[in-house]
Order: structure tokens, then sequence, then C-alpha cells
């Protein structure tokens, strides 16, 4: 009885802190089906529920096309992503060779360097990069490259995740296939890679959640619309109530939008949480 | 059955009939396209080569607004192709820089912030076009003069006057007529405000604030304020005066706002209530009056908002527009854009003609009309259509009150002395005096490290 109660009370509180952390996305579905006279005041319930807010706020831009573009940059960087970052974190993990740890401190202090930073100087060197005609364009800018590419050299933070993960798994299997004759790469991807599942799946997503909503990148190098991705799509609906944001027509936008980032998450979730809860083993 | 056809004569005269159809068409057609329409101010229909135009106008409005004007250039620039680009406001310039800086990827024309288009043009961000300027005799008298003032850098100018603006007050009639107010006779001065303020407040019993008749600093800083009690920024000896009667006087006026509705810390909670439109403190009914530009309108246009009155049905405000109360003399301050050329944009001499073009009273008026913008082109503000319109005729006229600030060369950012004071004004943590006393000093001491 008293543990019926105290599981009870338990599922109460957390069914509480559920609702208040869904508060906002409530709010987004309310503020996505009002009429622009019904934005003001705090009411929940639409006085009409006004659906053609959806088909208004994607018939004006090149809804179709940004989504596009929006997955092949996702898709491609985060297929770079994780397997950039695990064979670096293989050879961090698994391999000796000289100035490794060295060089392992300095891929983490790469972390602690802002973004802001390097703009200007990675801006400049991806406009002296050549494209030879790729999308259009003699040089890297306007491009997806600089998008894509980056996310081929690997990730510090990922890096650090699998690496703490793959010290994790048992050198037997690791020996054994290196008797059988299999070389460090057959190793990485036909026993650690699998093994790795949960953690991968962990890089994916954050991968995923990072490129689908990044705004800076597509804003800095991407000059032609057609080449644009969804958020900075969305933006559009910032001057659009006569030079303040037109929130219903923007929360229509950025609900669906939002919606692939979420199903993903729901896919996958079992894996992140095990993923999460594997990297914080000790490490051996 | 079609040997007949052939031998009818009705088929030889429909034939005819068609084929002068077509043929008339057809020339029209080729005139039409071979005569560039007239925009109003002389261009170069030889001048050719691809444009790229960065903008961040992406209504439906706004953006049909523009590539209006794109579509008329295209046909009065033949040879020129001009692609519009849509870039996020704000970020549109961080863009900018970073393309400018790295020598490549900018655009071959911009549309700038004009008070901020000086100190850009310092940074050699923007490209010089007084050269332009002086060989197309470009008259500055055609646009609002502190628009075309604020172009300036070193003399010469760094972008054409696009669109402007104009700080005004907007009052809530219906409020006034439960009040008591005259909806008809909004307030003039400062003293006026203060009276008319003492019956639109509603202070609840607890002695928090249901609703504001008038607060100076809702939308506006001090130092517009200070305009209309006599203040001129820069002196004769152009260098910025700070330390003076009437700033000081001005800073004396909002601390009696601040005090009469209970001090800064209640001002901030009862503010902490509201967001952007619809949910700002005007449209909601909570602030009477408000000091904002006159773009305002076409928010309060859009979303039309509702109060509830004291017999509990609710009403859609009916709201007018008035010039901001003064004490000394009636003055405003204007925004606004330019067309500007970044440095290294290799299609200058198109980007120019389509600059021209976009500026020119005819694609001014067709701005203005589409999205009820102020046009920096003052014939095109004065557009009949628009002028039928009274709140416009107003507007129109309050823009002879706005004027600018020359831009200080050794310390471009020196209002940030008075930015970084106010808050320990209000708070009373520094007397006004001392703060501007400080404010001046500072500014001196740096000014004079970059003479």
């Amino acid at each position: 009885m008293i543990d019926a109660m105290k599981r009870g009370s338990a599922w109460l509180i957390l069914a509480g802190i559920s609702l208040l952390f869904l508060i906002p996305l409530l709010w987004m579905i309310s503020t996505s089906l009002k009429e622009p006279t019904d934005l003001m005041g705090f009411n929940w319930i639409p006085r009409r529920f006004a659906w053609e807010n959806y088909q208004y706020a994607f018939s004006f831009g090149m809804w179709g096309q940004w989504t596009l573009n929006t997955v092949i940059i996702t898709l491609m960087s985060v297929i770079g992503t994780v397997l950039s970052s695990s064979l670096v974190a293989y050879s961090f993990a698994r391999l000796r060779w000289p100035g490794r740890d060295l060089l392992f401190g300095i891929v983490l202090a790469t972390m602690m360097l802002p973004g802001v930073v390097t703009l200007i100087p990675q801006f400049i060197l991806f406009s002296k990069l050549p494209a030879f005609g790729f999308q259009g364009s003699p040089v890297w800018i306007n491009t997806f490259l600089p998008l894509i590419v980056p996310a081929w050299t690997g990730n510090a933070f990922y890096i650090f995740l699998l690496r703490q993960f793959m010290r994790g798994i048992s050198p037997d299997l690791t020996e054994a296939a290196k008797i059988d004759g299999a070389s460090e790469l057959r190793i990485w991807w036909s026993i650690i890679l699998p093994l790795c599942r949960p953690v991968l799946a962990t890089v994916a997503i954050f991968a995923f959640q990072g490129v689908w909503q990044d705004f800076m990148g597509p804003l800095l190098y991407l000059q032609s619309e057609h080449l644009y991705t969804l958020q900075l799509g969305l933006r559009q609906f910032e001057f659009a109530a006569g030079g303040s944001p037109a929130w219903n027509w923007l929360m229509a936008a950025s609900l669906v939008v939002m919606l692939p980032v979420l199903l993903v998450y729901l896919c996958f979730q079992q894996y992140f949480i095990e993923g999460f809860n594997l990297t914080g083993r000790s490490d051996k | 059955m079609r040997h007949r056809i052939f031998s009818d004569p009705k088929y030889y005269i429909f034939c005819f009939v068609l084929g002068s159809l077509l043929l008339l068409t057809g020339s029209f057609n080729t005139s039409s396209a071979q005569t560039p329409p007239d925009m109003g101010v002389p261009l170069n229909p030889e001048i050719s080569g691809d444009v790229e135009f960065w903008h961040f106008w992406s209504s439906p409005v706004r953006r049909t607004a523009i590539r209006r004007i794109v579509a008329m250039c295209q046909q009065a620039l033949p040879q020129v192709v001009v692609t519009e680009v849509f870039k996020p406001f704000g970020d549109i310039w961080t863009a900018n820089v970073a393309a400018v800086a790295a020598g490549a990827g900018m655009p071959d024309v911009i549309v700038e912030d004009r008070p901020q288009l000086a100190r850009i043009a310092a940074e050699g961000i923007q490209t010089n076009l007084q050269p332009y300027i002086d060989r197309d005799g470009i008259d500055p008298a055609r646009f609002w003069e502190f628009t075309w003032d604020q172009t300036l850098y070193d003399g010469a100018s760094y972008g054409i006057p696009f669109e402007t603006d104009v700080r005004v007050l907007f009052y809530n009639k219906t409020l006034f007529a439960q009040a008591g107010l005259d909806p008809e006779r909004p307030p003039e001065t400062w003293e006026e405000v203060w009276q008319y303020a003492d019956q639109l407040d509603r202070i609840n019993a607890d002695g928090t604030i249901e609703r504001i008749g008038f607060f100076p600093l809702i939308k506006l800083g001090p130092d517009v304020w200070a305009q209309t009690n006599g203040q001129t920024w820069i002196g004769e000896d152009g260098r910025p005066q700070i330390n003076t009667e009437a700033f000081i006087g001005t800073l004396d006026w909002v601390n009696q706002w601040i005090g009469r509705y209970g001090g800064w810390s209640a001002i901030q909670e009862f503010r902490a209530n509201f967001a952007a439109a619809p949910n700002d403190e005007f449209m909601t009914g909570r602030v009477a009056m408000i000091a904002d530009i006159g773009g305002y309108s076409s928010i309060l246009n859009f979303y039309r908002p509702r109060i509830t009155l004291d017999d509990g049905s609710q009403a859609e405000i009916d709201w007018g527009i008035a010039l901001l109360p003064y004490n000394v003399a009636p003055s405003s301050v204007s925004g606004g854009f330019t067309l500007s050329i970044p440095t290294g944009a290799d299609q200058a001499d198109a980007a120019w003609e389509f600059i021209k073009c976009a500026t020119s009273p005819v694609a001014q008026v067709s701005w203005a009309r589409d999205t009820y913008s102020m046009p920096s082109d003052i014939s095109a503000a004065n557009d009949p259509v628009l002028m039928a319109d009274p709140k416009w005729a107003f507007l129109v006229q309050a823009m002879e009150t706005s004027s600018t600030t020359p831009f200080f060369t050794p310390y471009p950012n020196w209002r940030e002395q008075l930015d970084q004071r106010y808050e320990r004004i209000w708070t009373g943590e520094i007397r006004p005096q001392q703060a501007a006393e400080e404010a001046q000093q500072a500014v001196e001491e740096i000014s004079a490290q970059n003479p």
C-alpha cells in the first residue's frame, strides 16, 4: 500500500514536471491555430481553429527545396560525423602510437574555442578553396561543401564520447580478430562499430539535431535562396506582421520543421539513453 | 471537308484578322520591350551585369513590393539582371561583414541600416558612392535632409536613402473617451501629457499598477526626449555635448515619471507582463499613450487589438497619432535604410544603376503604396494616393520635425557612455547631473586618444 502510494506520488510529480516542460510546445500548437486578432492575452483555446495558417505558412517560400537541402546537408553531415569521429576515437582508444595522449588533449582543447572566433578565418578559407563549378560556384562559398565537409573531419566532443565507450569494450575481442589476421580498419568496422551502436546512435542524434537546427552556417555560406535550409526559411516570418513577427505563421512553420527532430529522437531514444548510461562507466 | 474550308473566303478573312492581331500584339510587345519605363531619374540602359541584391524583406507584403521594384528596374535596365536574395534581419549584416573581410561572396547591393552607415563606412565595409553621385548629378534635396546626412562619412555618401520612419505618439482614443478626455485632442507638451496621465492612470488598492497613462521609456530612450527639450547633441565645435541643461533637465523629467509610478523596480515589474505585439503595453490597453515609429500603425492594422472596457464589453482599439510631446520645440528621430554597395563587389557599375532605379521617385511610390512605409524621396512621400489617408499625411508632416545627430569620428559609439549610466540614474544610484558630467568626461578622454 505504502509502495503504491510512493509510486503514485512519484508518478504525479514526474507527470507535473513533464507537463511543465510541455507547456511551450502546447503553446506553440495553440498559437499556430490562432487568427492574428486572437493572439493577444493568454487564451489556450483558439476562438476559431485557423488551420489555414499551416497552408499559408508553407505557401510563401521554397519550402520543398529548402526541405530537400536540409535533408541532404543533415544526412551527409551525420554520416560524416559518425564515421570520422568513430575512426578517430578508435585510434585514440585502441591503438598505441607516439604522442597519442598529447594529441587527444589538443583535440579536447578545441572544444574550448568559441565558434565565433573561427568564423572569419573559416570563411576566408572556404572562399579560397575551389569548388570547380559544384552547385554553380567557383569556390566553396554558396555551396553545401562548407556545411558538409568539416563534418567528415571529426568532432572533438563526439570523439571524446566514443573514445570513452570504446575503452570499455573488452580487448579480448579485438585481440582474437588480430590473431585471425584482421586489419585495424576491419576491426573498427566489423567489431567495434557494431558494439558501439548505442553511443553511435547518441552521436547521430546529437549531430542530426545540431545540423538540422544550424542557423549561422547556412546564413554565412549559402547565398542563393534555392540553396537555403529550413532554419533560414523560418526567419522570413520575423517581420511578416508589418515589422513584428507573425506568431501564428511562425509557430505553424516551426512545428512542422521541428517534427523530424522529434521523430528521430522518439525512434532512437532507447539507444540514446543506453548510450549515455554506457559512456558513464569508469574508464579502463 | 478540308478542301471545302480552304475554298471558303471566310477562312482567309479569319486568317487575315488573326494574323493582323498577332502582328499588332507582337509589335506592341516589341515596342514595350524596347522603350524602358521612365523611373523619374536618368538611367543608363547600356550598362550590363548580374547584380546580387541582399535584403531582409521577407513578409508577403514586403517581398512582393521589393519584387515589383526589381521587375520595374529590370525593364528600365534591360542589360542588368538583378537577383534579389532574402537574408534574415540583423544577420544580413553579419554575413556581409564576413564576406567583405574574406574578399569574396559579398552582394553587389545591400540594404544597410542608415543610422549605422557612417560607422560601417569608417570600417571600410561599404563603397564610397560620391564619385557616382557627382557623375550622375544625384540631387540630395530630393530626399529628407537628415536621411541624406546620415549617409555621409568624411563628406562622402556611402548609400542612397531608401525608406525611413519617424517617432510619433500613439494614443488610445477609446481610453481617452472613457477617461473623459477629448479623443481628437492629444497632448502636445510635457505638461499636458502629465495632466492627461492623471486621468488615465489606474493604480490598484495594493499600490500595483493597473494602467499607465504614459511612460516615456517604453519604446524610446531619454536621448530622443532630450531633443524635445532643446538638446543638440553635437555642438558647434563638432564634439558631443552631454552635460547640458537640456539633457540633465530631461533626465530629471524621466525621474519624475519613474517616481510617479512607484520607482524603477515597480515599473520593471509592470513591464514584465508584456511581450512583442500584439501583447505589448499599448495593444493590451495597459498603457494609454506610447511613442514609437510611424510603422507601428501597420502592426496595429494587422492585429486590430481589442480591449475590455469598464462595462465589461470588448472593443477594438481606436487609436490616433500625434507629435511627440515637447518642452521646448517639437522634435523627433528617424531610422531607416539605404541601398549601398559593399566593398569588393565586382558589379559596382550595374549595382549603382540598380540603386538609382530602386530609389527613384517611381520606385519609391510603388514601395510606399505597397508597404505603407515612409519613402526617403520627398516627392514619393507626398504621393496623392497616400496623402488621401489623414494618418499618412500626418506622418509626412511629422517628418519635418525629425533630425539626426552628426557622426563623431573620434568616438563613433560615444552614446554608449550614456547607455551605461541610465539604469544607475533610474535606480537613484547617481544624480542626473553627476551622470551627465561623468559621461562627458569619459567621451572627452576617449576621443582625445583618437583625434
